[in-house]
C-alpha cells in the first residue's frame, strides 16, 4: 500500500467514526495502519461521559402547583438558557472527548430518535440514555428510549390510555425506529398502541407504567396474538430481520456512502441481526471491511453543519466563546442540536446544500480565522414558547471564537512552503478528485508573515466546495 | 429494499440517476414554460389570528369567545353583510371592494398540529399530517421545471436562508435579503476562480462534489443575473418601514425589472400573540396592509399588476375564545387569501366562519390549503399540479 494510500485511509475512518482529524492526534496516527486505529478507536470509545449541565430535577406536581406565575415563567426561561449551554456543551464534548466512536454515534441515534422539547433536565437525560447505549445492543437502546420521559411526552404517550389510545408513539416506533414503512399495517400500529397504554412519565422525569390506564387486552401483532405489554411488543419488533435491515441501512447511509450497496449492507445486516444486535460488533465490521475504504466511499457524503462546525474546531483547535455564537451558526446552516425539525429527523446529505447554505460555508472559514464579520441573519424566530432555542439573529456577525495557533505554527515551523501547502491538503481535504491544487493555492496564498500565509492558506482550503465533503 | 421517503432523504440525486421511480420521471414530461405570470407569496409567521383579522361582526359568539379582544364596529371596516376588514388595514379593505381580492375562510388540513414547526412544515411540503417530506412545494415545482434546466433565481425567498417550501430534490430556489450583498459575496476572485475551474474539469468529479460545485456556480451566475437586471428599475412608490415593505419594494423591482422568477417568497413574522394581542396584531395588519397597497401600486405604474398573484397565509389561526393575558392561544383552520387581477372568484369564497362547530375549540377545516395550490399551479402557473403535490386535489376555480 502506498503512503498516501494510508493517509486517506486514515483520514476516512477519522472522518466516518469520529469528527475528523484533530491536530494533537493526526501526526501520530496518519501512518499508523487504519485497521490498528480502528481498535484504538474502540478502546477510546469505552469512557462514557455524560452531560452535566445540570443535576435538578423537575418540580413535583405539588410544586409546580405551588408556583406562582412569575416562578413558573422564570423556570421555563432557566430552561431555555440551559439549553443553550447544553448544546454548547455536547459540541464540546464532540470537538474535545477522545471517545469520538461514541460521540459520533450518539449524534446518529439524536437524529434517529429525534426528540425536541422544552424541559432541557429530559433533554439532558435522552441524550445521556443515548451515549450509554450508543454502541450497545440496539434492543436495550430501543427499549431505554421507549421508556425515556422526553420521548413519550413528546411523541404523546402520556395521552395513550385505555380508553382513549393516542397512537402517535407507536406509529413512529414502527415507522421511524425500527421496521420503516410498508413493513406493518395501520391495524399493528392500533395493537402497538394499546400496548403502550400507561407508558408515562412522572412530573420529576422518571419513567412510571400507569396500571390503571393500561389496556390488559389480547393483542394482534404482527401475526402473533396474546396479552401483550410495551416489551413484548419491541421483542416482536427485534425478532423481524426487516428491523436489522432498517438500521443497517441507516448506519451504512452514514458511515460508508449515502448511496446504499445492496450486498454489503444484506450480509451486515444479517450478521446484526444474529449478533442480537450488538451495535459496536456492526460497526467494527464496518470499519475493518476492505469495502469501507474502497474510494468511492471516501469523500462521498456532505458534512452536516454539525459535523462541519466540529471538524473546524478539531481541526484549527478552536473554541468558541459565547454560547450565542455557536448556536446562531447552527441555526444559519440548518441544524441545530435538540432541535430536529420533527420526528423524522434533519433530511440529510443536499438537502444540506442549497445556495444559501453554500455562501454561508464558504464565508464562514474567514469569519472564524479572521474574525470578519459574517453579515447573515437566521430566520426569526416564532417567539412562541416552543421555540426552544433563541438567538439574537444578529449575533451571527459576532462569532467569537479563538484558535489556538501555537501547536500548528511549531508543527508548520521546520517544512518548507511547498511542504506546508503539501500537509495542509492532506490534513483538511477529503477529496480524491480535488480541483484545488498547488498553483491555485499559491495564487491565492498571501500575508506579510509565515504565519499570516499559514492561517491564509487553512482558510483558502476551508472555503472550497471539497471542504464539504468527508 | 428503498422505500419512498428512504429515497426521499437520500437525495443524492446525481448517482441516483438509475434509482429514479417512475413518479420522478413524470418531471421531465412537463418543462416550465413561463407563461409570464407571476405568484407572490406572504407568509404571516407564529399563527396570525384570523378571526381578528377578517371579523365575523354579525356572530354574537365572537364576542363572547372574546370579551376583550372582540372588536367594536368603529373597529371594524364593514366589506360583507357578516364579515368585516380590522380597521387596521383600510388599504386591504379598498383592493377588496375593488374585487382584486379572494377570502376564503377555514383553509386548513385534516388532523391538524398545534405547533408552529411542524404546521409550517405541512403547510410548505404539502404533505398529511403524519408524513414527513424532505421537500417543500416550490422546490419541487422548480424541480417540475425540467431535468436540470430550472435556475434557482425561478423562485426566490427574500431572506438570507432558504425555506423548506423552496427546497427541492433536484433544485432548490435562491435566498437574498438584498441583492447587492449577495452578489458582492459572489464576486470574490478566489470563488471565480473555483468556479472557472469547474467548467474546465466538471467531467473528473465525483458526484458529491459535482453537486457542490453546482450549486455555488448557480449561485454565482443567479447572483450576477439578478444584480444586473435588477439595476433597471428602482421603485419610486413610498412603501412603509418595516420588513414587509422592504421585501415587497424589492419583489417590485424585481418584476418591474423583468427578472425571469416566477414565484417570490416573502414572509412577515410577529404573530404570535400569546399576550397582549391587540397592539402587537394591529401592528402587523397595518404594515402589511400598507407594504401589499404600495406594492400593488407600484405593479399597476407599470402595468404588471395583471400578470401578479398574491397569496397570504399563516401556519394556523389561533383558538376562538381568549385566553386570560389579553391574547389567544395556537388553533387550527384560518383565513387565506388571494390578491390579483385576474381573480374567479373575487369576494367571499365561502361561507363566514362556522364557530358553532368546533374542534377543540378551533375553526374546523373546511377547505383544504392544498386544493388551493393546486388551483395555483394549474391555472395560474400552468403546471402540472398532481406531480408536484403528489396526490390529485381538485382545483378551486380561484382563478
Amino acid at each position: 500500500m502506498k503512503d498516501n494510500d494510508n493517509l486517506l485511509q486514515v483520514k476516512h475512518l477519522l472522518l466516518r467514526a469520529g469528527f475528523g482529524p484533530d491536530l494533537a492526534e493526526w501526526e501520530k496516527v496518519k501512518n499508523k495502519n487504519p485497521h490498528s486505529l480502528v481498535d484504538q478507536m474502540i478502546h477510546n470509545a469505552k469512557k462514557i461521559n455524560g452531560l452535566g449541565v445540570l443535576s435538578d430535577s423537575l418540580p413535583s406536581k405539588s410544586e409546580f402547583m405551588n408556583m406562582n406565575r412569575e416562578e413558573k415563567e422564570e423556570m421555563v426561561k432557566n430552561s431555555r438558557q440551559k439549553l443553550k449551554t447544553l448544546n454548547a456543551a455536547w459540541i464540546s464534548q464532540m470537538a474535545n472527548s477522545s471517545a469520538q466512536l461514541r460521540e459520533k454515534m450518539t449524534f446518529f441515534w439524536h437524529d434517529h430518535f429525534a426528540c425536541r422539547i422544552n424541559q432541557t433536565m429530559l433533554v439532558q437525560k435522552q441524550n445521556n440514555t443515548l451515549r450509554m447505549h450508543a454502541l450497545g445492543k440496539f434492543g436495550d437502546l430501543l427499549l431505554a428510549i421507549s421508556k425515556d420521559p422526553a420521548m413519550l411526552r413528546f411523541l404523546n404517550n402520556q395521552q395513550n390510555k385505555k380508553a382513549h389510545p393516542n397512537e402517535n408513539f407507536a406509529r413512529e416506533v414502527l415507522e421511524l425506529f425500527t421496521l420503516g414503512r410498508g413493513n406493518y399495517t395501520e391495524k399493528d400500529i392500533s395493537e402497538a398502541a394499546r400496548a403502550f397504554t400507561g407508558w408515562s412519565s412522572t412530573a420529576e422525569g422518571e419513567f412510571i407504567f400507569r396500571q390503571r390506564l393500561h389496556d390488559f387486552g389480547t393483542k394482534e401483532f404482527l401475526g402473533k396474538r396474546g396479552n401483550f405489554n410495551g416489551e413484548d411488543i419491541l421483542n416482536i419488533i427485534l425478532e423481524q430481520k426487516q428491523t436489522a435491515r432498517f438500521i443497517t441501512q441507516k448506519i451504512y447511509r452514514f458511515m460508508v456512502n449515502p448511496e446504499i450497496d445492496e450486498t454489503m449492507v444484506e450480509k451486515w445486516a444479517r450478521d446484526f441481526y444474529e449478533s442480537e444486535y450488538d451495535i459496536l460488533a456492526l460497526l467494527e465490521k464496518i470499519f475493518q471491511s476492505d469495502h469501507f475504504y474502497l474510494p468511492a466511499n471516501m469523500g462521498s457524503r456532505i458534512k452536516s453543519p454539525i459535523e462541519y462546525l466540529v471538524g473546524i474546531m478539531r481541526a484549527l483547535n478552536l473554541q468558541f466563546e459565547d454560547e450565542d455564537g455557536l448556536i446562531a451558526l447552527q441555526k444559519l446552516l440548518g441544524q441545530t442540536l435538540f432541535m430536529p425539525p420533527n420526528v423524522a429527523g434533519w433530511p440529510e446529505e443536499t438537502s444540506w446544500i442549497d445556495s444559501s447554505s453554500m455562501m454561508a460555508r464558504l464565508k464562514i472559514p474567514q469569519a472564524l480565522i479572521f474574525s470578519s464579520e459574517l453579515n447573515l441573519q437566521g430566520k426569526s424566530s416564532f417567539s412562541g414558547n416552543e421555540d426552544g432555542i433563541v438567538v439574537n439573529k444578529h449575533l451571527a456577525n459576532k462569532l467569537n471564537a479563538t484558535i489556538r495557533w501555537e501547536g500548528m505554527m511549531s508543527l508548520m515551523a521546520k517544512k518548507s512552503d511547498e511542504e506546508v501547502i503539501e500537509w495542509q491538503q492532506d490534513y483538511l481535504l477529503q477529496s480524491p478528485s480535488s480541483l484545488v491544487d498547488k498553483g491555485l493555492l499559491r495564487e491565492f496564498v498571501g500575508g506579510n508573515t509565515r504565519e499570516d500565509k499559514i492561517k491564509m492558506l487553512c482558510m483558502r482550503l476551508m472555503t472550497t466546495p471539497e471542504f464539504q465533503l468527508c | 429494499m428503498l422505500h419512498r421517503r428512504d429515497f426521499l432523504k437520500l437525495s443524492s440525486f446525481a448517482s441516483a440517476a438509475a434509482l429514479v421511480p417512475n413518479f420522478l420521471n413524470i418531471f421531465n414530461q412537463f418543462p416550465i414554460q413561463s407563461n409570464g405570470k407571476k405568484l407572490v407569496i406572504i407568509q404571516k409567521s407564529g399563527g396570525c389570528d384570523g378571526l381578528n383579522t377578517y371579523v365575523p361582526f354579525e356572530n354574537d359568539l365572537y364576542f363572547k369567545a372574546r370579551p376583550q379582544l372582540g372588536l367594536s364596529d368603529s373597529e371594524i371596516i364593514k366589506i360583507g353583510s357578516q364579515q368585516g376588514v380590522n380597521s387596521a388595514m383600510k388599504e386591504i379593505a379598498d383592493i377588496f371592494n375593488e374585487g382584486e381580492m379572494t377570502i376564503l375562510n377555514q383553509v386548513g388540513y385534516p388532523n391538524p398540529d398545534r405547533s408552529h414547526f411542524r404546521s409550517m412544515d405541512i403547510w410548505h411540503t404539502g404533505s398529511n399530517a403524519d408524513e414527513y417530506w424532505p421537500t417543500g412545494w416550490l422546490g419541487r415545482y422548480l424541480d417540475a421545471s425540467c431535468n436540470q434546466c430550472a435556475k434557482p433565481h425561478h423562485v426566490l425567498e427574500i431572506d438570507d436562508t432558504l425555506s423548506l417550501a423552496n427546497k427541492g430534490l433536484n433544485s432548490n430556489a435562491l435566498a437574498l435579503l438584498n441583492t447587492g450583498q449577495l452578489y458582492r459575496a459572489t464576486r470574490d476572485e478566489y470563488l471565480q476562480r473555483l468556479d472557472q475551474e469547474y467548467k474546465k474539469q466538471k467531467s473528473s468529479l465525483n458526484p458529491s462534489l459535482d453537486y457542490m460545485y453546482k450549486t455555488m456556480s448557480e449561485t454565482i451566475n443567479s447572483a450576477a443575473y439578478i444584480h444586473e437586471k435588477a439595476k433597471t428599475y428602482r421603485s419610486k412608490v413610498n412603501y412603509p418601514s418595516g420588513i414587509l415593505g422592504r421585501q415587497l419594494k424589492l419583489v417590485a423591482e424585481l418584476i418591474n425589472s423583468g427578472v425571469e422568477t416566477s414565484v417570490y417568497y416573502t414572509s412577515l413574522p410577529g404573530f404570535d400573540t400569546h399576550v397582549r394581542q391587540k397592539m402587537q396584531q394591529e401592528r402587523l395588519l397595518q404594515q402589511y396592509s400598507d407594504a401589499v397597497a404600495a406594492f400593488i401600486q407600484d405593479l399597476k405604474m407599470n402595468n404588471q399588476f395583471e400578470d401578479v398573484l398574491i397569496m397570504t397565509f399563516s401556519e394556523f389561526g389561533r383558538r376562538v375564545e381568549e385566553n386570560a393575558s389579553g391574547g389567544t392561544d395556537h388553533g387550527k383552520a384560518n383565513n387565506l387569501t388571494l390578491i390579483g387581477g385576474k381573480l374567479a372568484k373575487p369576494g367571499f369564497f365561502n361561507s363566514v366562519p362556522n364557530l358553532t362547530n368546533l374542534d377543540e375549540g378551533d375553526l374546523k377545516f373546511d377547505i383544504d390549503f392544498r386544493n388551493v395550490y393546486a388551483s395555483i399551479l394549474r391555472n395560474w402557473l400552468e403546471v402540472d399540479d398532481v406531480a408536484i403535490l403528489k396526490r390529485e386535489f381538485e382545483p378551486l376555480g380561484l382563478i
